[in-house]
């Protein structure tokens, strides 16, 4: 008799929860009907936002212009990213970094270097160049600083391209580069510079 | 024999309550909210590498200019 009771009550308890479970489950369901614009009448509004995505790439990342020397009696050596190489055994490099905008967001972009010349190159006399321009025209809607002219670069941010957009086909920016190693005193080796760009949302 | 089979269904009947208990705060931490969209700020690749390698002329080519 005592065991029945028992028995009992514990079943009454499991109904009880079970009850209680399934309530909150329609409850729920109910919820999740309302959040994501499930149709209960013959119209329904789904609201979404799109999240500020600022994503800038150098899609071309790289400008090796490999082993050489400066021809002797040329005084210097040029290197440029357009292929034009003066006075030096290097190899040719036809291809300038290229800049995009991948993001949604219009930006502001700058350039700055791990190095100046002189700590490039190992020499005081020793140039670093670079010439920024637009891929497409109107790529920087906001207009651009120095374009197409060269401008020394080093450890200093600076400004190059206002709003670069990011319509399709028109978000991007050509780097090039251009070093001047001269003849003598410059330590035999290998030389390196990282350009960093820095993209501020307009 | 009775004894035992109520003992059964009391086992039951407790594992019954606990998966139903368990059932509930699930049930209860379901999260039902729109869901938010994160703002996402990639920096992607921000670096190019400018690189070569300076070398000595070779010796023909110094003494062909001397």
């Amino acid at each position: 008799m005592k065991s029945t009771n028992v028995l009992m009550v514990i079943a009454v308890l499991a109904v009880g929860l079970a009850m209680f479970n399934l309530i909150i489950t329609v409850n729920k369901v109910q919820d999740v009907e309302k959040l994501t614009g499930f149709a209960v009448t013959d119209t329904a509004d789904v609201n979404l936002s799109v999240a500020s995505n600022l994503l800038i790439n150098f899609t071309t990342d790289s400008v090796d212009w490999g082993t050489g020397y400066v021809t002797p009696g040329a005084g210097n050596a040029d290197l440029y990213t357009n292929g034009t190489i003066v006075g030096g055994s290097w190899s040719a490099v036809s291809s300038p970094l290229v800049i995009e905008n991948a993001g949604n967001e219009n930006a502001n972009i700058s350039l700055k270097a791990s190095n100046d010349a002189a700590g490039f190159i190992g020499s005081a006399s020793a140039l670093y160049q670079v010439n920024v321009t637009e891929k497409d025209a109107g790529a920087c809607s906001g207009g651009m600083v120095h374009s197409n002219t060269w401008n020394s670069i080093n450890t200093t941010e600076f400004l190059y391209c206002g709003n670069l957009t990011t319509a399709s086909g028109v978000d991007e920016l050509y780097v090039n580069v251009h070093i001047r190693i001269p003849e003598t005193g410059v330590p035999i080796g290998s030389k390196g510079s990282i350009i960093t760009a820095t993209a501020e949302v307009v | 024999m009775e004894v035992r089979r109520e003992k059964v269904v009391v086992t039951l009947l407790l594992i019954t309550i606990m998966l139903s208990v368990s059932s509930v705060v699930v049930t209860m931490n379901l999260d039902t909210g729109q869901p938010q969209s994160s703002s996402v700020i990639d920096s992607g690749n921000l670096n190019g590498n400018v690189q070569l390698v300076v070398e000595e002329p070779p010796m023909n080519i110094i003494e062909n200019q001397e």
